[in-house]
């Protein structure tokens, strides 16, 4: 059923059944509240006069482990990584603590996309920390709205790189939020 | 009262006062606009044909104030500090811009919480600063979800805390956004 635009009532008029429930019974069914089924969704427009029900996720790996590669790639532990019912959009934030082994060597961490939609890791969509003195840590965070989603079930995972082959990353307090919007 | 699922209406079956009350007045007092109170909230479900308007809380002090605590405490204004009603999650972001006396020193900015739910400032849930030269500075942010908070009235503190030396904290932002 869809959202009929709610009839103009006219006195001395009799209302039919297909009437009540096209714009009474069928409408309220199209309300949030109709829809909504599980704790911690909200409520996103999806077209005109159209609600669907999204739910954040969130993963977290806290465990520390080692990256030695200028190219992305997984963990040990692969992830954090969080798997949503999406439109074309949604806010994904990550964040982890890192150092490198070697002085002022880059230790960066961004997400790539699978499922609906297929989408590697990038440099601009990360974390990424410079500069610092060997094994010493830094914690932050990135925020990337991403619009180009193709609508479905999409897993987004975190990846890692370094700046080169011969130096080591640490990663740990892995943290990834994804908002579908 | 609670949602009750519309009634299917008949050809020829007279309506009845309570049908009419409990199948769409009081289903449409269930509804968003019927609960909708506050500029900025937004609606999410709580269970089976079941919404709240939760709103989304921030604070910001932007002002430029140090510690020398190597446990977390609060700066001489405490805070930023948020006091939202929850579910059993939300997302938390913090940012604070950091810079320490000592170089090469960690410093951190985490958050706690009370009321329902008691957690202290945790360093896996910080922005944290580390591995720079004396007095430069960085302006960092983080993020959480958690979703094993106690339902109900919970405050969010931000908390600070440093390696060595004298570590400085400025423009602190905190917003806390319920998801249920």
């Amino acid at each position: 059923m869809v959202w009929t635009y709610p009839m103009t009532f006219t006195a001395n008029t009799v209302l039919t059944a297909a009437q009540l429930n096209t714009h009474l019974r069928d409408n309220l069914l199209e309300t949030e509240v109709a829809t909504a089924d599980s704790n911690r969704h909200h409520f996103i427009v999806d077209g005109p006069n159209k609600l669907v029900r999204r739910a954040a996720a969130g993963d977290r790996l806290n465990t520390s482990e080692t990256y030695s590669s200028a190219d992305w790639g997984d963990l040990a532990t692969i992830g954090p990584a969080v798997t949503v019912e999406t439109g074309t959009t949604a806010l994904v934030i990550i964040s982890c603590r890192a150092f490198n082994d070697s002085l002022g060597r880059q230790s960066q961490m961004s997400w790539a996309v699978s499922g609906a939609t297929e989408r590697d890791p990038q440099r601009s969509t990360g974390v990424m920390y410079d500069g610092q003195t060997a094994t010493d840590n830094c914690k932050g965070l990135n925020v990337d709205l991403f619009t180009t989603l193709n609508p479905g079930t999409n897993t987004f995972t975190a990846k890692y790189r370094t700046s080169s082959d011969t130096y080591t990353a640490t990663f740990a307090d892995r943290n990834m939020i994804v908002l579908p919007l | 009262m609670a949602w009750t699922a519309p009634m299917t209406f008949v050809g020829n079956a007279v309506l009845t006062a309570s049908q009419l009350n409990t199948h769409i007045r009081d289903n449409m007092l269930e509804t968003a606009p019927a609960k909708a109170t506050e500029e900025g909230s937004w609606f999410v479900a709580t269970a089976l044909n079941a919404i709240v308007e939760r709103p989304i809380r921030y604070d910001r002090i932007n002002t430029q104030e140090t510690t020398i605590s190597t446990s977390f405490v609060d700066l001489a204004t405490v805070g930023p500090s948020v006091t939202v009603t929850t579910g059993t999650s939300a997302i938390i972001l913090y940012q604070s811009r950091m810079d320490c006396t000592s170089a090469n020193a960690h410093t951190w900015v985490s958050f706690a919480i009370s009321g329902a739910t008691t957690r202290g400032a945790l360093d896996e849930t910080s922005i944290q600063r580390g591995g720079l030269a004396a007095s430069n500075l960085c302006q960092w942010a983080d993020a959480d979800m958690i979703t094993t908070l106690t339902a109900g009235s919970n405050t969010f503190t931000m908390k600070y805390k440093t390696e060595a030396g004298t570590a400085t904290f400025a423009n602190r932002f905190l917003c806390v956004i319920p998801l249920n």
